[in-house]
């Protein structure tokens, strides 16, 4: 009988623990749910840079659909390299879920990156595909098929013997030589093709130059792709200064004199990215590779657009050519 | 601790009425607590989406009337330049000549575009395009972008087809200014002349996309519901995923949004997690869709489960003990009455089990106190009964070898033996031999009847060596009889009383008949005699046991009465009859016994 009422006991105490511990679970679970913060380092945060700004905003787009807290940073300006470095730092110290950064060229960003997988931070590489062993994954726009696509075109354009002028920033940049590689790709299958590449930097007058020293050649250039906007208004300059409309004039993303260029019809292509997409996708891929933090890295390449005068309004191009964010 | 639940376990009792109770009890009680919880889970959740559908139907209601109210401003601003005299002269086709004559109208009308962009910042720009060239806008000095002609856009060319009416646009990029590329919608209606007939200009009125896509973002809708506007034919208004769309990168569900009418609500589940479409129609023929996730309502949804799984194990628990305490206490009684059964088991007969509730295991228990009443006294009478037995064999065992009575014989041989009566004394002897044969040879209680009155007749036969004359006896007992049985000594008290205090002290001699008959099942012996005889009361005396009869030398006739009754039941025993003077009737009855 005494046996007994300890059995009651005994199991009146387990109910008992069994209700506790199923209230811990209650009151304790749902606050460890919400562990999920990403950090999104962009090459420029600038509120000028529409390019980034609308990086962001697919970052944040994707990372609201996920239902993930977002944390974005980034240098004002895009040669800041510390103020990246810093933001990386933050990361090592935060922990985050993963880290999704739009690299500048340094190396001790790679450096960094490099910590963050070490210390099993997923990491997702946006915009530049890292030249570094055991890259992390990325996703950045697929600048050689730009390249192939402004080859198309001047291609297209001249009918034959397409002699074109490629005017780049820097013989380093990683962007332009993929670009000059997918131009050089599509001309290379083209007969009586030939390509001649410059570098102007960022420097509008030394386009200027170049382009009218170009023109004054023999035989001149039939086409003319340049890599960034300061070229695209200085060459844009001494085309119109020859009134040169036959010229065929094609360059890369998007900017306010670009456009005007495009709509005036100086420009013939221009060869957009699509930020947006990227900053979207690069945060899907690294909450959806998390879970594999393998060594398994995968590249995402998106492809871009071409936008000729008239296409350029259509409800697609007017969303590329003119990004619409919150501000 | 974990032994000890294992010990517990496999001693439990698992087949005993306690637990089949209890199982019973929690089994019965936790499919009712599933059912109402599942129940109460699903209607909570179906309450709960409800709420939401009819709570973002009304967000959606807001924002249509938001956007309606942008619209409507438009609207009124449009109405404004309609009714405007600056404006309709300044296009009219047949005023004006020279520029300089137009400059103060265009400034008048420039001056009330700009007070109305001042008051309302929503509003991006205001234009006038006369069918005459002339162009106004709210900017001092329109520069127009050379390169975009203003008679091409989509909000022109619609303007002139609605004859007067106004229409909105789509968001687009208004280029028609020099320099500026903005996001806006566009109101756009037909001039008329003052004759209401003949169209003079385009008005165009834009609204910054920035405040649809404030209004819109700012909706929380769950961490991860969106709105979105499409119009009639399917475009996208407004998409905060506008350029995956564009990309398909991300797929919209507009067809079924196209056929969902203003108020309704349809639920998609894919890939992307089930979500609510929420439709709501504006008066421009768009719709406004307001997407909700399920799992947004997850923190929602799952305190709701985890409140039912709660209280749900809370009553399962509560249920338990109650069953527990309700098992207990049903079957309390029940095992009190086995542990008193295994006490009576046992042999403890003066267990009488306790009785509390007025039921049926009461009712058992009463009856087990019966029960056990019952086997008490049965076992005290047995007891008492073996006492008696052996007692009364005592007194059989002393009658058997009655002293007084060996003592007279021996006396009496020893008399004969002086008087050389040689053959009466071998007579004597043998016959006292044969006596003792007949009553002490046999161990058994039970003898024949053939032995029983050879013991007889050995006795008396003595007894007649002693009184001569004085004593003579008959016997009358049938032969078929001989070989049923009776308990010993049966007769020889009775023939001894009749001797002693009969026809002893009689001056003329005695005889004592002895008989047997059989009547059905019983045997009657009867032994009368012709003595001395009693009166009533020393015969009550005698047959009540009061008096000690033949104490000294033999066993009471009580005794004999009572040996009969013990062996064969109270139907049987001895009467006796007798009348003062004349003698006395001893009447035996037993059963046939073979």
């Amino acid at each position: 009988m005494r046996n007994q009422r300890i059995i009651w006991w005994i199991a009146i105490l387990l109910v008992a623990g069994a209700l506790y511990i199923i209230s811990y679970f209650v009151w304790f679970t749902s606050a460890h749910e919400e562990e999920g913060t990403i950090m999104i380092i962009l090459k420029s945060n600038s509120p000028q840079s529409d390019f980034w700004q609308t990086v962001r905003s697919g970052a944040e787009e994707a990372a609201k659909e996920k239902g993930v807290q977002f944390l974005v940073s980034g240098p004002l300006d895009d040669t800041d390299i510390n103020s990246q470095l810093n933001a990386l730092q933050d990361a090592l110290t935060l922990k985050p879920r993963a880290v999704v950064i739009a690299p500048l060229n340094d190396q001790r960003v790679l450096n960094g990156i490099t910590r963050l997988q070490n210390a099993h931070i997923p990491v997702v590489v946006m915009d530049t595909p890292l030249p570094v062993n055991n890259a992390p994954s990325s996703v950045s726009s697929d600048h050689v098929q730009m390249g192939m696509q402004a080859g198309r075109m001047a291609a297209y354009q001249t009918n034959s013997a397409p002699y074109v002028a490629i005017i780049g920033d820097y013989q380093s940049s990683s962007i332009f030589k993929a670009r000059e590689q997918g131009i050089k790709q599509v001309l290379g299958a083209v007969a009586h093709s030939h390509t001649t590449t410059y570098y102007s930097g960022e420097s509008e007058q030394l386009a200027y130059v170049l382009t009218t020293k170009l023109l004054d050649e023999y035989p001149r250039p039939n086409a003319l792709i340049v890599m960034n906007e300061p070229i695209a208004v200085g060459a844009a300059r001494a085309l119109k200064e020859r009134h040169l409309d036959s010229m065929m004039f094609i360059a890369f993303d998007s900017s306010f004199y670009e456009i005007e260029l495009l709509e005036e019809k100086t420009l013939d292509a221009l060869i957009v990215q699509k930020p947006f997409n990227m900053g979207y996708l690069a945060v899907q891929k690294v909450l959806t590779d998390s879970n594999s933090l393998s060594s398994q890295h995968s590249i995402t390449m998106i492809p871009s657009t071409v936008i000729t005068p008239t296409t350029m309004y259509t409800p697609e191009n007017q969303k590329l050519l003119f990004p619409f964010y919150e501000k | 601790m974990l032994r000890d639940l294992f010990r517990i376990f496999t001693t439990w009792k698992w087949k005993s009425l306690t637990t089949s109770l209890l199982v019973a009890f929690s089994g019965l009680i936790l499919i009712v607590i599933a059912i109402i919880s599942l129940n109460n889970y699903r209607l909570t959740v179906d309450a709960a989406e409800q709420n939401s559908q009819v709570y973002i139907q009304e967000i959606m209601r807001q924002v249509n009337t938001n956007i309606q109210s942008y619209i409507d401003n438009m609207e009124n601003i449009s109405l404004l330049a309609l009714t405007n005299k600056d404006v309709t002269y300044y296009i009219s086709s047949n005023s004006f000549i020279s520029k300089s004559d137009s400059r103060p109208y265009e400034k008048r009308i420039s001056d009330l575009f700009q007070n109305i962009l001042y008051s309302r910042n929503d509003i991006a720009s205001i234009m006038v395009f006369g069918y005459n060239g002339r162009t106004v806008s709210d900017r001092r000095i329109t520069a127009l972008n050379p390169n975009i002609d203003p008679k091409q856009q989509s909000w022109y060319i619609d303007a002139q087809k609605m004859n007067g009416k106004s229409i909105v646009s789509p968001p687009h990029i208004q280029n028609v200014i020099r320099g500026e590329y903005r996001w806006v919608i566009s109101l756009s209606r037909e001039l008329k002349s003052n004759d209401g007939i003949t169209p003079e200009g385009i008005f165009v009125v834009d609204l910054n996309l920035s405040v649809i896509d404030e209004m819109c973002s700012q909706i929380y809708l769950g961490k991860k519901g969106y709105v979105f506007i499409v119009d009639g034919t399917g475009n996208i208004i407004y998409h905060p995923q506008q350029q995956l769309l564009y990309s398909s990168l991300a797929t919209e569900e507009i067809p079924q949004v196209l056929s969902t009418s203003s108020g309704q609500s349809f639920t998609v589940d894919d890939t992307k997690g089930k979500r609510i479409y929420s439709v709501q129609d504006t008066g421009l023929g768009w719709k406004i869709v307001g997407v909700t996730y399920s799992d947004d309502l997850i923190a929602n949804k799952s305190s709701i489960q985890h409140s039912i799984l709660l209280y749900a194990l809370l009553g399962i628990g509560i249920s338990i003990v109650i069953s527990l305490l309700l098992s207990l206490h049903l079957t309390k009684p029940i095992k009190r009455l086995q542990r008193d059964m295994k006490q009576v088991e046992l042999g403890n007969f003066h267990i009488q089990t306790s009785l509390e509730e007025d039921n049926e295991i009461n009712q058992l228990g009463q009856s087990f106190n019966v029960m056990v009443n019952e086997i008490k006294h049965l076992m005290d009478e047995t007891v008492q009964n073996s006492e008696q037995k052996r007692k009364a064999e005592l007194l059989l065992l002393h009658a058997q070898i009655n002293p007084h009575f060996l003592y007279n014989t021996l006396d009496s041989i020893i008399w004969m033996a002086e008087q050389e009566k040689h053959e009466e004394v071998v007579d004597m002897t043998s016959a006292l031999a044969k006596m003792f044969r007949a009553s002490i040879t046999r161990d058994q209680e039970l003898v024949s009847i053939r032995v029983e009155i050879e013991h007889i007749r050995q006795y008396l036969f003595i007894q007649k060596m002693r009184y001569r004359e004085q004593l003579d006896y008959v016997f009358d007992i049938p032969s078929h009889i001989l070989h049923y049985k009776t308990v010993k000594i049966l007769l020889q008290p009775f023939i001894e009383n009749a001797i002693y205090h009969g026809i002893r002290s009689k001056t003329t001699p005695g005889i004592i008949y002895i008989s047997a008959w059989q009547e059905d099942e019983q045997l009657i012996f009867e032994v009368r005699d012709n003595g001395l005889g009693m009166s009533a009361e020393r015969l009550a005396e005698v047959t009540q046991g009061t008096v000690a009869t033949n104490t000294q030398h033999g066993i009471g006739i009580g005794n004999v009465n009572e040996r009969i009754q013990l062996y064969f039941g109270t139907t049987y025993g001895m009467t006796m009859t007798s009348v003062l003077g004349e003698g006395t009737i001893v009447t035996i009855r037993v059963p046939v016994i073979l």
